[in-house]
């Protein structure tokens, strides 16, 4: 199970930069700090369902070629193994975009494992 | 030498082109974006202007990073002159300087043109850009006539083969690009290969921009000033050009504004239509839609490997890597399974 101490420092640290760096800078350098805390940001929820996103590739059992010949048409099962992993690394790269649909599996209550 | 002013060989170049006795940049500035190409902001004082005062352009060339790729700064300008001459809005085109010796890397001089480009602003900031409905007539008149270009055979010869079958080799394009890059992509190869099975066939081909959407064109307070970003122009059929500029992943903010997140969809295309666009085809539309989804993932993460390689190690590139897997997630919701025989 990740640290949940490890995780808070670094929802801190992005904290930091959003809140008190780039509120001060302006342009370029503030430009950056964002940067760098939306990075930061991002890093922490890729660690947090780390764990459930490696099992669920784990679970897509199918290969890319099969699925380029057309062997997977279909298959539905596939798309909702797909859609699950999916459903997981659009949450790490931006879960504001995703429908309440979509991220309801991926909160955080679920991270404990 | 590679500075822009004090250089006495940029300085006589210039007085060539603009047809004065001398000229000297008194200025000059980097502007904003491009990591392959520098554009600069450059003041001319060429004497000429009967009290006018000096003149502002841009110099756009390669970054030094990229010098292999000249060729095509060359390409582009010749594009962006032929758009010009067929009545499109881009910057005036005013020369193009293939000797590398002038300023370290070829160069186009192009006309400064106000205005504002970045995409999310644009979405966003309703003041810009003038009346929504009438920019989004606009936008599809300028691409009415970017279809209508006929090349002459110099760009002719620049532009290639027309392909035979452009659904089929934007389909192959994305599979080559995932390859080089090496890691599977399960979810992206399930929506490619729906995209494979629902291809329309081959119609009619066009001159296309490639890259016409919001965040590629320049706005001042009342309208468009000027169409941008012509590298990728290419032979293709014009129904992806409207497909990239509706797809849902160039709304940016305002999904439910289906022109680009400007404005209504009819807008655009009654613009187009009343220019003497192409037949619109909503459902060759609405594949290239899903292929712009396709297209873009695969982009951004090529360009995330850019970093992750090591190649250029940079946040921005990184983060951008991801999008790709909130496109994935998209193109799996638009590529659900339909009722089939297995």
């Amino acid at each position: 199970m990740t640290d949940p101490a490890a995780l808070d420092l670094l929802d801190d640290t992005a904290r930091v930069l959003r809140e008190d760096l780039a509120a001060a800078l302006t342009g370029e350098q503030r430009y950056q700090a964002l940067l760098a805390a939306n990075a930061i940001a991002t890093a922490r929820r890729a660690i947090a369902v780390s764990a459930r996103l490696q099992a669920a590739e784990g679970a897509i059992g199918a290969d890319v070629a099969a699925i380029r010949a057309g062997r997977h048409d279909g298959d539905a099962a596939l798309h909702g193994r797909l859609l699950h992993a999916a459903r997981l690394r659009a949450f790490v790269a931006d879960p504001v975009a995703l429908s309440p649909e979509d991220r309801a599996p991926c909160e955080e209550s679920r991270d404990a494992s | 030498m590679t500075q822009l002013t004090e250089n006495p060989h940029l300085d006589a170049w210039l007085a060539g082109v603009l047809n004065a006795p001398a000229a000297r940049v008194i200025a000059a500035e980097k502007l904003s974006g491009g990591a392959i190409q520098e554009n600069w902001s450059v003041t001319i004082d060429a004497g000429l202007d009967g009290g006018a005062g000096p003149r502002r352009c841009v110099i756009r060339r390669d970054a030094p990073a990229t010098i292999a790729a000249s060729r095509s700064r060359a390409q582009e300008y010749a594009l962006i002159r032929a758009a010009h001459e067929a009545g499109v809005k881009v910057p005036t085109p005013l020369g193009f300087c293939a000797d590398p010796q002038v300023i370290g890397a070829p160069f186009a001089l192009m006309a400064l043109v106000p205005g504002t480009g970045y995409g999310p602003r644009l979405v966003r900031d309703a003041q810009l850009g003038g009346d929504r409905a009438a920019l989004c007539r606009e936008l599809g008149r300028q691409l009415a006539r970017i279809h209508a270009i006929r090349p002459d055979p110099r760009l002719d010869a620049i532009l290639g083969d027309r392909p035979a079958d452009p659904a089929a080799a934007a389909v192959a394009l994305c599979r080559d690009w995932l390859d080089a890059l090496g890691t599977p992509r399960p979810g992206l190869e399930w929506a490619l290969r729906r995209a494979q099975r629902d291809a329309p066939p081959p119609g009619g081909i066009t001159l296309t921009h490639q890259d016409y959407r919001t965040g590629n064109f320049l706005v001042d307070a009342r309208g468009l000033t000027a169409i941008l970003d012509w590298e990728f122009a290419a032979w293709s059929d014009p129904m992806s050009d409207l497909g990239w500029f509706c797809a849902r992943c160039w709304r940016f903010s305002r999904p439910d504004r289906e022109a680009g997140g400007i404005g209504d969809r009819a807008d655009f295309y009654a613009g187009y239509i009343d220019e003497g666009g192409q037949d619109i085809d909503p459902a060759r539309v609405a594949w290239w839609e899903l292929m712009a989804h396709l297209r873009w993932a695969v982009i951004a993460l090529q360009q995330g490997h850019r970093h992750a390689s090591g190649e250029e190690r940079s946040l921005h590139l990184a983060l951008t890597g991801r999008i790709a897997d909130t496109l994935e997630l998209d193109l799996l919701h638009m590529t659900a399974p339909r009722m089939e025989v297995r």
